[in-house]
């Protein structure tokens, strides 16, 4: 549905307002150049504080008289008093010039057939058109042949637990560059096409209540606009998260039993005076898996918190250790294809007006030794023959 | 009708990881069947998507149409009967005759013989330490 509403909005609007001055464009390359007089030349002022030109020009073609008011491919839209009034000066009155006559329809004539930097702005909702119908096909094919979603397959006779190494595990906080670099590139290149619409947008108004084209328009530039601003405001806070706080955790062994001990050390490497509050805690949560109309989704929820520090003296901020036991009766870590059950160490700084600092390592908790069976229940699983039961 | 059954020893359900399931399958076909199999199986049920594994089977071929088989399984040690929100894994020694008909009994596997349940027992807000110095001490959660 949304890709359909992409494809009709994106060939609307480009066949509305570039249709006509990109046919022009391609077409002018044929027409043929006349000797011409410009016989108006000037700026008449618009709605607001905006101006417009005026330049029409006579010219003889086939033996024939004739008058045209076309400057450009793109139609002059309301401008500043200064763009307009450098516009006209190109063209005063009187001036002898050459302009372009469609041979086909001589009433239809060019002063300036160049390109302009304005016929780009069709690439938007071109490319618009083109990811409704990338995606309408994709959608086509997917429903004449459905691919399956499906995460890997777990190896055949493998244990559902993670793979458990008794190493220490640590991790840091990502600088976060990457994030930002992405972000404002993404906002850049949005809104740098974004802007021309917005300017035509804001041209249109200014004239006045605008009539059917002007109203499309608008309606068209709105989500790109407010998808525009949410782009720099996330570009924004990804900014600032750089400047962050960036934690680091260790822990002494990437695997413990249940009721066993591990070791769980933090350090902040700058800028801790921000912080408001850190808490450092462990998290047991269940993840599922399932599929969500054509993709696979995964839904968690947090069964247990062991809280470890809860502190807001800034001088236990910078480094500290604590030392976990896991529950003895907490359940062990279980993965299988779509469902798990994972155990993280968190650790979170709470930033007043400021992104907060979040970090986790997770670990593994595997079943705590038994003591062995009972001998009556240790034989093998030895299989005596069928028999067969007498008939009742 | 095909009757199927499985007879635990003693009716026990509830076993911890390791131990030897134990007890009698039995059967009486309406027709004969290729092969019987019995197993014993780990499967998930919840929100996520079901995935299951069958950690030991026995397979009969050409049975009698009327018949018993004492059996003994071995369970592994994991994974243990659990249920959550989200996340649920049951246990079940299933009796599968092809063609035929089947019968299931589920089975609790854990180290106390009962369910873990996910969330049962959080902490209490007394388990929270004080902070630590900056330095090298420790404390235990």
């Amino acid at each position: 549905m949304l890709f359909a509403l992409f494809l009709v909005a994106g060939l609307v609007v480009t066949y509305s307002f570039f249709f006509e001055p990109w046919t022009t464009f391609i077409a002018s390359r044929g027409w043929q150049k006349t000797p011409c007089v410009v016989t108006v030349s000037r700026a008449e002022r618009a709605q607001g504080p905006y101006y417009r030109p005026n330049v029409q020009f006579r010219y003889t073609f086939a033996g024939a008289a004739y008058s045209s008011a076309r400057i450009q491919v793109v139609k002059p839209s309301p401008d500043t008093h200064a763009e307009t009034k450098a516009l006209i000066d190109r063209y005063p009155e009187g001036l002898r010039t050459t302009c372009w006559v469609d041979p086909a329809d001589p009433r239809i004539a060019l002063l300036d057939r160049s390109f302009q930097p304005q016929l780009l702005i069709a690439l938007f909702p071109l490319a618009l058109a083109l990811v409704g119908l990338t995606g309408l096909l994709a959608g086509l094919v997917q429903a004449v042949q459905p691919t399956d979603p499906e995460l890997p397959p777990t190896p055949a006779g493998a244990m559902p637990v993670p793979e458990a190494d008794p190493r220490p595990v640590r991790r840091k906080a990502r600088g976060g560059f990457r994030a930002f670099a992405a972000a404002a590139i993404f906002a850049l290149l949005w809104n740098s096409p974004t802007w021309f619409l917005l300017r035509e947008v804001v041209a249109i108004w200014s004239e006045g209540v605008p009539g059917c084209h002007g109203w499309l328009l608008t309606v068209f530039t709105l989500p790109f606009v407010i998808i525009g601003l949410f782009a720099v405001v996330a570009a924004l806070y990804l900014l600032l998260k750089m400047f962050s706080p960036r934690p680091r955790l260790r822990l002494s062994s990437g695997c413990v039993p249940a009721g066993g001990y591990i070791d769980v050390t933090w350090r902040f490497t700058r800028w801790i005076g921000r912080i408001n509050r850190l808490r450092v805690y462990v998290e047991g949560r269940e993840e599922a898996t399932y599929r969500r109309g054509k993709k696979l989704a995964t839904d968690r929820e947090v069964f247990i918190t062991i809280p470890l520090v809860d502190t807001a003296k800034s001088e236990d901020y910078r480094h500290g250790r604590v030392r976990l036991n896991v529950p003895a009766d907490a359940p062990p870590s279980f993965q299988s294809r779509h469902n798990r059950v994972a155990w993280a160490v968190c650790i979170a700084g709470e930033i007043r007006r400021f992104p907060d600092v979040y970090l986790e390592l997770e670990f593994i908790v595997v079943p705590s030794p038994q003591p062995p069976v009972s001998a009556d229940s240790t034989a093998a699983s030895s299989v005596p023959p069928a028999r067969p039961q007498e008939a009742p | 009708m095909s009757d199927l059954r499985i007879d635990l020893n003693d009716g026990r359900t509830q076993y911890r990881p390791g131990e030897v399931v134990t007890g009698v399958a039995r059967w009486s076909l309406d027709a004969p069947a290729q092969m019987i199999e019995l197993s014993v199986a780990w499967t998930t049920r919840g929100k996520g998507n079901i995935d299951a594994e069958t950690v030991e089977s026995v397979r009969l071929s050409d049975p009698p149409i009327n018949g018993e088989h004492p059996f003994a399984l071995r369970l592994p040690e994991f994974p243990y009967s659990v249920s959550g929100r989200l996340v649920t894994v049951l246990w079940q020694l299933r009796l599968l005759a092809h063609p035929g008909g089947q019968a299931q009994a589920n089975l609790t596997v854990s180290p106390t013989g009962c369910e873990l349940v996910l969330g049962e027992s959080p902490p209490s807000p007394s388990d929270i330490p004080s902070a630590p110095p900056a330095d090298d001490a420790q404390t235990s959660a």
